[in-house]
């Protein structure tokens, strides 16, 4: 079942198109990549999706998105990023400590009672594996962190506010191999709770972990389908090509 | 192009050390020869001789200044601090951020007797508050406000926008994000663009002279009272010719000495600020 529809999507910056009539459906509890050359479209697709876009200047919108049948342009924008996180490219930490990081989205929220607080921290950071690792150091800052570590915390921090959606911008590609290894397997178990969007430039780490693949290129969708079908069996030949290494 | 280079290097050298040798001279003057009237008395008594100024000292102009720069950080940084948040985090359009900050610069080329004259005309004759630190503080303000604008606006853009975009991303308001964040994070560098707005005011004679800067006051116990104020006492002992130069000196050096350590302070802070952020990046 589809959670999020994205209908005849158009995005402008100061005229210049970014996104022409891009439609897809993202299924539930899948992991959906989006891939494509850099310029086309990706980043800009993700922050349509969240509404991050709106607030964008020279930004102008055409077309719908649906989260569960609801068009996202009629939820009040805080709504919509709470429900839909985004993770970006390089690691945020707050400059604060990792325990002030976790509870900084449910304090917000109006939780503030400190066990409860306690129990929000430990149950995202143990998804996140990041639990054992710094359970005698909350209170160290997470500048601190290594760039994996940081990386986890703000998926841990993402999840702290029960988002349906979990959009991520290339959530790896500051990281190493160990690191993006952890990151993969972490996504892979969070998909039984959360719809996962994630946007790679790495094709063997979409190959590695998508459901669902979106080929983007020039702002066009060209291609999506099912991970093995679009992988091993491409329709169109533009795909074929990005696949092979002939461009992007 | 060897030679061009050299040269290039030699006029540099030769600009760097006129301006280091003209400051050092300027600041070695003004402690040799206000040094040696430094007294306690000189520091703690009121101003007296048959001409004002030629005995006694300085305080209630020491106080006066305090006073007085008070009231303008006081009401020239919270709107300067506002202005700064406005524009960095929800001016939407670069038309109203064009035309702020067109005016943030328009009052920062306004001349400070410019200033003292409205503060008069529409504080001490038409609002009738009659000469006082309130007048002559809110001059001050204007004055320092785009000075403190400035630097606020440049600490706060900085900060790295990807913070905020993860604050926004969780769904939290910008308020939100600016009480939590953005605020902690530049109360360093705010707090020294404070400080130095306040050396700057401390330092000003013209937004004084006709609003709230007398010859002669005690420590004023309210804004509604005159007071003296460091810049005007030196400006009245020059004035009254040779017979106060030294005390003029003297007071030329405290001055300065206040300006210096709130400057030397800031400084130091603004360096270990700096340290942080350069691990944040």
């Amino acid at each position: 079942m589809a959670i999020l529809k994205i209908e005849n999507l158009g995005v402008k910056y100061d005229g210049k198109p970014a996104l022409n009539n891009v439609s897809f459906e993202v299924p539930e509890n899948r992991i959906t990549a989006i891939i494509g050359p850099s310029g086309c479209g990706k980043s800009t697709l993700l922050k349509s999706i969240n509404g991050t876009i709106r607030g964008e200047r020279g930004a102008e919108i055409e077309g719908k998105v649906y989260l569960k049948g609801q068009d996202t342009s009629l939820i009040p924008k805080e709504e919509l990023h709470r429900r839909i996180g985004l993770v970006f490219q390089t690691p945020t930490p707050f400059p604060f400590s990792i325990y002030k990081n976790m509870v900084y989205a449910p304090k917000y929220y109006g939780i503030n009672d400190k066990s409860q607080l306690d129990q929000i921290v430990e149950e995202k950071l143990k998804i996140t594996g990041l639990y054992d690792e710094v359970r005698t150091e909350l209170g160290k800052s997470a500048i601190n962190l290594s760039g994996g570590q940081q990386q986890r915390l703000c998926i841990a921090r993402a999840l702290t506010v029960n988002p349906e959606i979990l959009l991520l911008d290339e959530p790896c590609s500051a990281l190493d191999v160990q690191n993006t290894a952890i990151i993969e397997s972490l996504l892979k178990e969070l998909k039984n709770e959360y719809t996962i969007v994630i946007v790679t430039h790495n094709i063997p780490q979409a190959q590695r972990l998508a459901d669902q693949v979106v080929f983007l290129d020039g702002g066009n969708l060209v291609e999506c389908g099912d991970a093995d079908q679009l992988f091993d069996h491409p329709k169109i030949k533009e795909t074929r090509d990005f696949l092979s290494g002939v461009f992007g | 192009m060897k030679i061009l280079s050299k040269l290039v290097k030699c006029w540099a050298y030769i600009s760097i050390s006129i301006v280091l040798i003209s400051v050092a001279f300027l600041f070695g003057y003004i402690f040799y020869r206000g040094g040696s009237t430094i007294s306690l008395e000189f520091l703690t008594q009121a101003p007296g001789g048959a001409v004002l100024g030629t005995e006694g000292g300085i305080f209630p102009a020491i106080t006066g200044s305090l006073a007085f720069t008070f009231v303008a950080v006081l009401l020239g940084s919270v709107p300067a601090v506002a202005t700064a948040i406005y524009l960095v985090f929800y001016c939407d359009t670069r038309k109203k951020e064009r035309t702020i900050r067109m005016v943030v610069e328009c009052i920062s080329g306004i001349p400070s007797i410019v200033l003292g004259l409205f503060a008069y005309s529409v504080l001490v004759r038409s609002l009738n508050l009659g000469r006082c630190v309130l007048a002559s503080g809110t001059a001050l303000a204007i004055m320092i406000l785009p000075f403190i604008e400035v630097r606020t606006e440049k600490a706060l853009r900085e900060l790295p926008q990807s913070i905020i975009a993860a604050s926004d991303s969780l769904g939290c308001s910008k308020a939100y994000a600016i009480r939590k964040i953005v605020l902690p994070a530049c109360k360093g560098e705010v707090f020294s663009g404070i400080i130095l707005g306040a050396c700057y005011a401390m330092g000003a004679t013209a937004p004084l002279m006709f609003t709230g800067g007398v010859a002669f006051a005690k420590t004023p116990t309210s804004v509604m009272q005159p007071a003296m104020a460091l810049p005007l006492h030196l400006y009245l002992l020059v004035a009254q010719g040779t017979t106060s130069l030294d005390l003029a000196y003297g007071t030329a050096f405290v001055m300065m000495m206040i300006i210096l350590i709130g400057n030397t302070a800031v400084t130091l802070y603004s360096r270990r600020k700096e340290e942080l952020w350069q691990s944040l990046r």
